[in-house]
Order: structure tokens, then sequence, then C-alpha cells
């Protein structure tokens, strides 16, 4: 069953200029960080979002999370559209979608014990918060297999940044949620730490019954993590499938470059890498046509350049945008 | 032949809280020509080593004991005035995070200038001429020499200090942490070139990083630190099929490995120790899985295993730790 549906959602940030440019030039500039995204996640899915730096996965996250407003299109939760929801509506939706940050550093107020971290989310919500509280933190932290005893009544600063990110999982399980948006939650952690918050979360999955979108510009933790992957490019989603389809056969020019860029730990399997010239452009100006073009290797001229490629299933919901395969 | 001997290197911190003993005995040879990486987690000392290799270590830094060794001069004897000599035109380096400290309202060719008239006494227009040969070695478009910092992407602001760090023709290349902070296809590219560099120049790399999938497709040589000390250090290949450490062999199956099989992945309790006490006997002891009383007690000496390479671990030769 459906949990999210996200159509043709946008978000474009004003640039800022000065008064004297706006006369001059006219037009305002925005950066198009998220320029019609559609998808949809089923109950109890793991989906991925994969991209480079800037490619608006972030922003997405934030969307979803109703952190920040759309520019345009429609957001609906179990068939709710939260989009045009007023924000007091919507406060009852905020204990179901909640989100874990990137950087555990930041996440945590310094000036708080972990007790009182995980307790904000039972005092914003309290009429709606069932049992004792002292022991539901007690349960969560067991959770993210964090002592209670030895933990609760540490300042943030005192936890190495594994310890820090499993607390913001419990904060963001306190209230019993239904989908998880994890926006990199791995990357900023030392290989030694990564791979346990990544096999908490399979964990925390199946022990809590969610729906998880994760984020993450490694493809290789999204191989691990996620039941079907979207690919995304400047804002846009350039194909999108199972894993193993989109990991063993990519379709898009783009995807198969940055799956034969992967670095592998073993150098017995030395990979031919695609080589791609250039890096992402700038949001503001984006290419016409497909977006990817000035970097395509298979690039047709008068094609590429002019026209934007369709969504196209190639079969078991693997869809790529490409002029390649209509 | 070794271009760089480092021996039994110790440097501690002096703070508030205490001595940090950032790098604990570390010693390594880096053979003319090889690309050697020093793999570890952050704070390991694997920044420490390659900062007193080109002696910009901090005044809180206090060398305790050691050797490095470049040309049959010990670097850590020399006055500052001999140094000068042999940093930048003999041992160069590219800093982490470097592409973020460019001079933003200088172009990019005249920020290389400087550096090298600093260094080398020629006259500038043949310091710009050298400018343009150093971008299209390292694959920048020499047009583009008068462009500001704010003109170039990441990955070319990277190339630019490649460039800058090659502007003296330096025997020894240090790059610490090159790729951290940049997209996959740009990091295969600056590791790339990092390779042809070697080739075509005959220079000898140090490379330093975390990531230990990005140093299996370029190395020769790595060694793996933890808290301050190498524990292996060995052929690339060695080191990633038949690995003696516990912390080597947990941390490469730590990765996921696409395009295997699907498999749990390996977790390492814990995180890395504080070096200010940092545990007695082996010092990934308290992590480790395979840990017997003696662990705790005696610290492991660094082994030689049959010329393949050194491993420091009580039970090395028990463990049959197979990737």
């Amino acid at each position: 069953m459906e949990i999210l549906r996200v159509e043709n959602i946008k978000k474009w940030f004003p640039v800022r200029t000065g008064i004297l440019s706006s006369i001059l030039f006219g037009e305002k500039q925005f950066i198009k960080a998220v320029d019609g995204v559609s998808f949809t996640i089923d109950e109890g899915e793991v989906f991925c979002l994969v991209g480079e730096s800037g490619c608006g996965k972030t922003t997405l996250a934030r969307l979803i999370a109703r952190l920040i407003e759309p520019t345009d299109g429609r957001i609906y939760y179990k068939g709710r559209d939260i989009v045009q929801m007023k924000k007091k509506e919507f406060r009852p939706l905020r204990r179901e979608i909640q989100i874990i940050f990137q950087n555990p550093y930041e996440a945590l107020d310094p000036r708080m014990r972990i007790y009182d971290i995980l307790m904000e989310p039972i005092k914003l919500h309290k009429k709606h918060f069932e049992g004792d509280p002292d022991e539901r933190i007690r349960t969560v932290m067991r959770d993210v297999k964090l002592n209670p005893d030895e933990y609760l009544w540490k300042f943030p600063h005192e936890l190495s940044g594994g310890e820090r990110q499993r607390v913001s999982i419990a904060r963001s399980l306190m209230l019993y949620p239904k989908l998880l948006l994890a926006d990199e939650p791995a990357s900023m952690l030392d290989a030694s730490v990564r791979s346990s918050i990544l096999n908490l979360l399979t964990d925390l999955r199946e022990e809590y019954n969610l729906t998880l979108l994760y984020i993450t510009h490694d493809l290789a933790q999204a191989w691990y993590l996620c039941e079907r992957i979207a690919v995304m490019y400047l804002g846009v989603i350039v194909e999108l499938g199972k894993t193993d389809d989109v990991i063993n056969s990519p379709l898009h020019p783009y995807t198969k470059a940055l799956i034969s860029n992967i670095p592998i730990p073993d150098p017995r399997r030395k990979t031919e890498a695609i080589e791609i010239k250039g890096e992402v452009p700038s949001p503001i100006n984006v290419p016409p046509g497909c977006r990817f073009h000035p970097r395509c290797p298979y690039f047709m001229e008068g094609k590429c350049d002019k026209e934007t490629p369709k969504y196209l299933d190639v079969g078991d919901g693997h869809i790529v945008a490409c002029h390649l395969y209509e | 032949m070794s271009i760089l001997e480092v021996n039994n290197l110790r440097v501690y911190y002096d703070t508030m809280r205490g001595e940090v003993k950032a790098v604990d005995g570390v010693s390594f040879k880096l053979e003319k020509g090889e690309i050697f990486s020093i793999v570890g987690e952050s704070g390991c000392g694997k920044t420490t080593t390659s900062n007193t290799i080109m002696r910009i270590l901090p005044p809180e830094a206090v060398i305790k004991s050691g050797s490095i060794t470049f040309d049959g001069i010990n670097l850590l004897e020399i006055p500052e005035k001999e140094m000068k000599k042999i940093r930048w035109k003999r041992i160069a380096m590219v800093f982490q995070n470097a592409m973020n400290a460019l001079n933003p309202v200088k172009n990019v060719g005249s920020q290389i200038v400087d550096a090298i008239t600093t260094h080398l006494n020629i006259p500038e227009a043949e310091a710009w001429r050298k400018v343009k040969e150093l971008f299209e070695l390292v694959g920048l478009d020499p047009s583009r020499l008068k462009d500001y910092p704010h003109e170039f992407s990441g990955g070319m602001r990277q190339r630019v200090f490649i460039a800058m760090a090659l502007s003296c023709d330096p025997e020894i290349l240090i790059a610490d942490e090159p790729t951290t902070g940049l997209d996959v296809i740009v990091q295969r590219n600056i590791l790339n070139l990092l390779r042809d560099l070697r080739k075509k120049l005959g220079l000898s790399i140090i490379l330093i990083t975390h990531d230990l999938a990005a140093v299996a497709q370029v190395s020769d040589k790595i060694a793996i630190m933890y808290a301050g000390k190498i524990v292996e250090y060995g052929n690339i290949y060695d080191i990633f099929t038949r690995p003696r450490h516990p912390y080597t062999y947990l941390l490469i199956k730590s990765f996921p490995k696409i395009g295997s099989k699907k498999e749990r992945l390996v977790t390492i309790k814990g995180s890395p120790p504080s070096l200010i006490n940092p545990p007695k006997g082996c010092r990934f002891h308290p992590r480790c899985p395979y840990a017997i009383e003696k662990c705790r007690i005696e610290e492991p000496p660094l082994v030689n295993i049959n010329n393949k390479g050194l491993v420091a671990c009580h039970l090395y030769d028990q463990l049959n730790l197979v990737i």
C-alpha cells in the first residue's frame, strides 16, 4: 500500500541580487534545487534517493518533512495532500513523519542532556503520548543499542559521532513514526562506525515497521539497504527502479558512469570507469533539453540539447529519462 | 631504494586535558616512484605524521623521538633555514580541504606564480610560462589561468592545488585526503591524475586518507593506522586478500561491496579511543572480537611476516582472516 506520493514537486530558491542588477537585468534568477520530481513509496519499503552534492536530494527530504514549502507540486501522505494542509492540521502527522539529519554534531542541542533531548518530542506532543515517558526513553535507548544508565545523563559533547547519531535516531523514534526520512545518516561517521548505523537502521525498520526514505550519495550504501533506488541529477530523477535492476543493468548514462566510478575496496577488481567530463553545472543555469547532455558520452546533437526526455518504463517499474531508449 | 624513511616517530600534543599521543612509534619506508597510502580513521594520527614530515606542526606539538631520513638528511634535526630548501622544493604537500583555501580575490594563475617566485629565483614571465605547463599537466585548460577561484568547481580547485604543489618539481608529493568532499566521479578523476603524475614525473606519493575503497584502486603499499600506531603494513594485494590484523579485516568487511553477495555488514563495537589515555596492551583490544588476556596486558610488536608485510597483533599466526 502506498504511503507517500510525490507529484511534480518543485522548489526554487530565489537568488539574492542587488536592486541595481534587478533593474538592469530584469528577470529574477532561481536556484532550481528540485525541479519536478515524482515518485511513490509503499508502506514498509526502503526507498533510496541517490545523487551527488547539489542534486536536490536534501531539499526533497526537507520538503517531505514540511520543513520548507514547495514552489509547486503535491505531496500526499496516506492519500492526504500535506502541501495544502494548514500547519495545525499537519501537526499530528509530524509524529508520523520524522527526519534524521546528516551531521550528528549539529543536530543535538549541546546544552541539553540526552534525557532532555529525548523528552522533547514527548513534551511537544504530550496530549497524544500514552504511557510512562521515562520508560519510553529507556526502551528507545535500548532499541538503538545505547545503555540508558550510562548515557541518559550525559551531554552530547561526551559522546562519539556514532553515539550521537544513535541519539538522533532515538529521538526520531520516540513517538512511533511511520515514515522515517534519513538524510545521509552514516556519511559523516568513520568507516568502523558506519556499518553499525546501517545495520541498526535495518533492524529498527523491522522492529518499528518503518517505511524508510534513505538519502545518500553513496551507491554502495543504497545497494546494501534499499529495495528501490531513484537516481537524481540536478534537481530531477533520471532513473528509478528496483535496486538490483538499477545497479546491475543501469540504463541512464549518468547512472552507468556513477556505478562504474564507485571505488571498490578490493584491488583485484579494478573496474574500468566511464570517464565523464566536467562537473555538475550550476542549478541556476540548467542546461536545456536533457540536463546531463553537456557531460554525456552519448550526446545526440539536435535531440538531447533541445528536447526534455520523457520518462519511459522499460518493465517492472524500471523508469528512465533518456532519449537513447525512446 | 627508499627515498624517505620514517623511524620510530613519536609526536605528542600538549593540551589542557593532558598529553595526546597522536603519533606513537610510527615507522615506514617510502620507495622511489611508489604510491604509499596511510589509511586510518579520524584522529588516528595520519595527518600529524604527514605534517611532521613537512615540519609544519603547531607549537603545542612535541616531537618525542624518531627520525625522518630524506636523501641522507634527518629532517627533524636540520635548522629551519635548511628545511626551507627542502619544503615545497623537494617535498610538497596538498592539504586537506585545500580547495577552499584559495584567495578569492586573486586569479588562480597569479596565486601559483606567487608560490613559484617565493621558492625559486626566476623572473615572473618565466613563472607564468611554468604555470601554463602545470595547468596542462594536471588537466586544466590554460585559457582559464586568469579566472578566479569561484569560477572553478571543487575538483578543478583541487587540481589547481596539485599544480601548485608540483610547481617546484618536488620528488615527493604528500596528498592529505585529496578526494574528501568531492563527488565520486571527480574523486576517481583526481586519483587517476595522481597515478598519471607518478608515471610522467616519477613522483613518489604519500596518500593520506580514511577511504579504504579509494586506496585500493591506486596504491602500491598501504599502512593501516589505529590510535597513533601502524597496525599493519604491506602490499596492497596482500592486505586486501589476506589481512593479518583484526582491525584491517573488520574494516574491509564493514564496507558494503557492490556486486558481490549481499550479506550483513560486519561492525566494530565502540569507537576509536582517546589518545590521552589509550588502552593498555594492544590499543584495539577493547573493540577486538578475538582479544585474549595477553592483548590487555602486553603491547604487540610489529613483526615481519615472510617479508610480505608487517603486523602488530599477538594472534597474527593463529587467526585465519581471509576476505
